[in-house]
Formats: C-alpha cells, sequence, structure tokens
C-alpha cells in the first residue's frame, strides 16, 4: 500500500469502510451516505490540525464509534426497518438496485423448494417419512434445512465461498455424529441430540448473518458446535449412570 | 469529565433542539458546537448522534433535506419545525425545574451538616 499516493489510499480505506457499514442490517445506504459525509468531515478537520491521512482516518473512524454499538443504536430508532428487511423487499426499502430485491427473492424460493425436496429425498432410499422412521427424521431434521439457510445468508453476504468450508465440515461432522452414534430409539439422547443439533449448528452459522467470518472466528464457529456435543456425551452418561441405578434399586 | 449515559441521552434533545432554533445544521456541525458551548464537558461518540436526529425527525420536530455542496458532496441538513420549537420551549421547562430543585438541595448538601447536632439528644432519652 506504500506505494499509493495518501489520497488514493484514504478513499479506499473509506470504501472498505463504507461497504463494511452497508452489510449492516439496521443502516440504510442513505444512513451510511450521511455518516460518510460525516467522516470525511472529520477527517479533514484533524488533517487541518496535523494528522496524517492515515492518523486522521483511525481517529475519526474511532469517534464515530463501535460499528457493532451503532448499528444496535441505529436499530433501536429504526425497529420497523427490521421487519421491512426480513421481507422480501430489502433493496427496495433501500431505495437501491431492485435487481438484487428480485434476485433475493428467486434464490430465497428456490433454497425452500430445495430444502423441501431434501426432506424428500430419503423417501427414495425407502426411508418414507412416517412414524417407523421418526428417529431418523429427528436426528438429521436440521441437517435438512440449515445447510439451504447457509447458503442463503452466503449468498446475501457475499461471502467468498471459502467462508463455507468450516460451515460445511462442522455440518458433516454433525452428519456423522447424528447417524453414526448408537443411539438407543426410545433414549432422552436422541430426543436431546434432535434438539440440541440445531441449536448448536446455528449457533456456529449465526455468525453467517451478522458479519463476515474474520481469520480468528473460522476455527471459534466450530465451538458451539463442540460444546454441543460434549454436552450431549455427558448428559448420556450421567442418564445412562442414573438408569442403571435406578433399575438396582428396582432390584 | 465522563458524563452519564443516561444524562447524556436525556440532555440530547434539549440541546439538538437549541442549535437548530440557531439556523439549520448538518450532523458534524452539530456536533461541534455541541463540543464547543460545552466547553469540552460534553464528548458525545460522533456516530450516536444521528440515531438521535432521526428520532427527532420522526417525531416531527425537525426536518431533513439533502443538499448538494459545491464539492459535489451530498449533506443532509436538519431544520426545526414549530411543533420542534415547542418542544424545545417545553424541554427548557422541564430542564429548569430540575435545575431549581438541584440548586437548592446544594446549597443545603455544601452546608455543614446539621444532623449530628440534633439527633444525640433523643437518643440519649431513649
Amino acid at each position: 500500500m506504500s506505494t499509493l499516493d495518501p489520497e488514493a489510499a484514504l478513499e479506499e480505506q473509506i470504501a472498505r469502510w463504507r461497504s463494511y457499514l452497508r452489510r449492516r442490517q439496521a443502516l440504510l445506504p442513505v444512513d451510511v451516505a450521511e455518516l460518510e459525509d460525516h467522516l470525511r468531515e472529520s477527517i479533514a478537520g484533524l488533517r487541518a490540525g496535523g494528522l496524517s491521512a492515515e492518523e486522521a482516518f483511525l481517529v475519526g473512524v474511532r469517534r464515530l464509534g463501535g460499528v457493532d454499538a451503532l448499528s444496535r443504536e441505529f436499530a433501536r430508532e429504526h425497529s420497523d426497518r427490521l421487519w421491512k428487511q426480513l421481507l422480501l423487499t430489502d433493496a427496495e426499502a433501500a431505495g437501491g438496485d431492485q435487481t438484487r430485491g428480485r434476485q433475493e427473492a428467486a434464490v430465497a424460493l428456490g433454497l425452500a423448494v430445495g430444502a423441501g425436496v431434501a426432506v424428500k429425498v430419503p423417501a427414495f432410499f425407502g426411508l418414507a417419512l412416517g412414524d417407523e422412521n421418526a428417529a431418523f427424521y429427528a436426528r438429521n431434521a436440521a441437517l435438512f434445512v440449515l445447510p439451504f439457510l447457509v447458503l442463503f445468508f452466503g449468498w446475501k453476504r457475499r461471502l467468498a465461498p471459502a467462508a463455507l468450508v468450516w460451515p460445511a465440515v462442522a455440518g458433516g461432522a454433525a452428519a456423522l455424529l447424528a447417524n453414526l452414534y448408537p443411539f438407543r430409539t426410545t433414549g432422552d439422547t436422541l430426543g436431546l441430540f434432535a434438539l440440541h443439533l440445531p441449536i448448536a449448528l446455528s449457533g456456529g452459522r449465526r455468525r453467517l448473518c451478522g458479519r463476515p467470518l474474520g481469520a480468528g472466528e473460522r476455527a471459534d464457529g466450530l465451538h458451539p458446535l463442540l460444546r454441543g456435543v460434549v454436552h450431549l456425551l455427558c448428559f448420556d452418561r450421567a442418564g445412562r449412570g442414573r438408569a442403571n441405578r435406578e433399575h438396582r434399586d428396582d432390584l | 469529565m465522563d458524563l452519564g449515559k443516561d444524562l447524556i441521552a436525556a440532555s440530547s434533545t434539549p440541546i439538538v433542539l437549541a442549535l437548530l432554533a440557531e439556523g439549520d445544521s448538518y450532523g458534524y456541525a452539530i456536533l461541534l458546537r455541541v463540543r464547543e458551548s460545552s466547553g469540552g464537558r460534553m464528548e458525545w461518540t460522533d456516530g450516536m448522534l444521528y440515531p438521535v436526529l432521526h428520532r427527532l425527525e420522526r417525531l416531527g420536530h425537525i426536518e431533513a433535506r439533502w443538499e448538494t455542496a459545491a464539492t459535489g458532496r451530498r449533506r443532509k441538513y436538519y431544520r426545526i419545525t414549530a411543533q420542534g420549537r415547542q418542544q424545545l420551549e417545553e424541554e427548557r421547562r422541564q430542564w429548569q425545574a430540575v435545575d431549581a430543585t438541584l440548586r437548592s438541595l446544594w446549597r443545603a448538601v455544601a452546608a455543614p451538616a446539621p444532623f449530628p447536632k440534633t439527633t444525640p439528644p433523643q437518643e440519649a432519652g431513649a
């Protein structure tokens, strides 16, 4: 970056900051434009006071406040927007390009159909959706839906495909565990697993929704899943121990 | 001096309305005026001003318009409305009531404590 002149470097930093703010649901493009005007004024004032372009940028951004705190304040004031953005008119509400909004509707519908088809796939292999296979569907319920959610948010946040590697690994590990672990069909462990798997996985994947995964966060994304697995195994041990004791008491 | 969050939030409405009553302005200029007129005693996080401005706009106390500066940059200006001026008067009355109450209490606090002198005889009787 040292080859760039300070003005170009500053513009690049501002552009990066702008695109970072634009990923926030609570901030509309007009808000980002207003904040950018503020940042530029602030930088100009600081440079007039003797700071270099880079220093002025850092101080200016710092003075604007943390992006998390800022978008929380905007979200509190504009709670109506968050609802609007849950609908399909995201880009229209923002006054931005409408094609992205329509694309989003199409992608969401396509992925929803995909999830619907995925639920039906096991039926082709003789596992019809019914009471006799309830345990199979309970174990795998989360795995039918979450991959499509991950794809949707990955697309919406314009993540690089590489960022989807860890969610895919976590999902694969969860699928292996779900189908290889020797659950008893009537055991509590199965119920606990079925309830907690979506939570454990979405805990890891929620990171996709709020912000792009940073280098340090990628490995961390696995953490809730691992915690969930440990949690389950402990529960299972305790449950079996108790069951054994109760069995002995009966004798 | 670090003012508490609640106090900053509560005082932001009359401060912004009072500054806009002087004339139309925009975010950065409002912030400079706050810094200047408080003598640096009030440090706002710059970004937090905007949710305040947007709230006042939603309530109808101020109205906004975009203008293009000579440099080609677009800037959002705010203007106080008639309703905003009424609100400012109302805020002024409320803050003066708080101020008057505190002033009389500060005098009592500043005076030497009267309590130890009056209480011991009663305790001795009991």
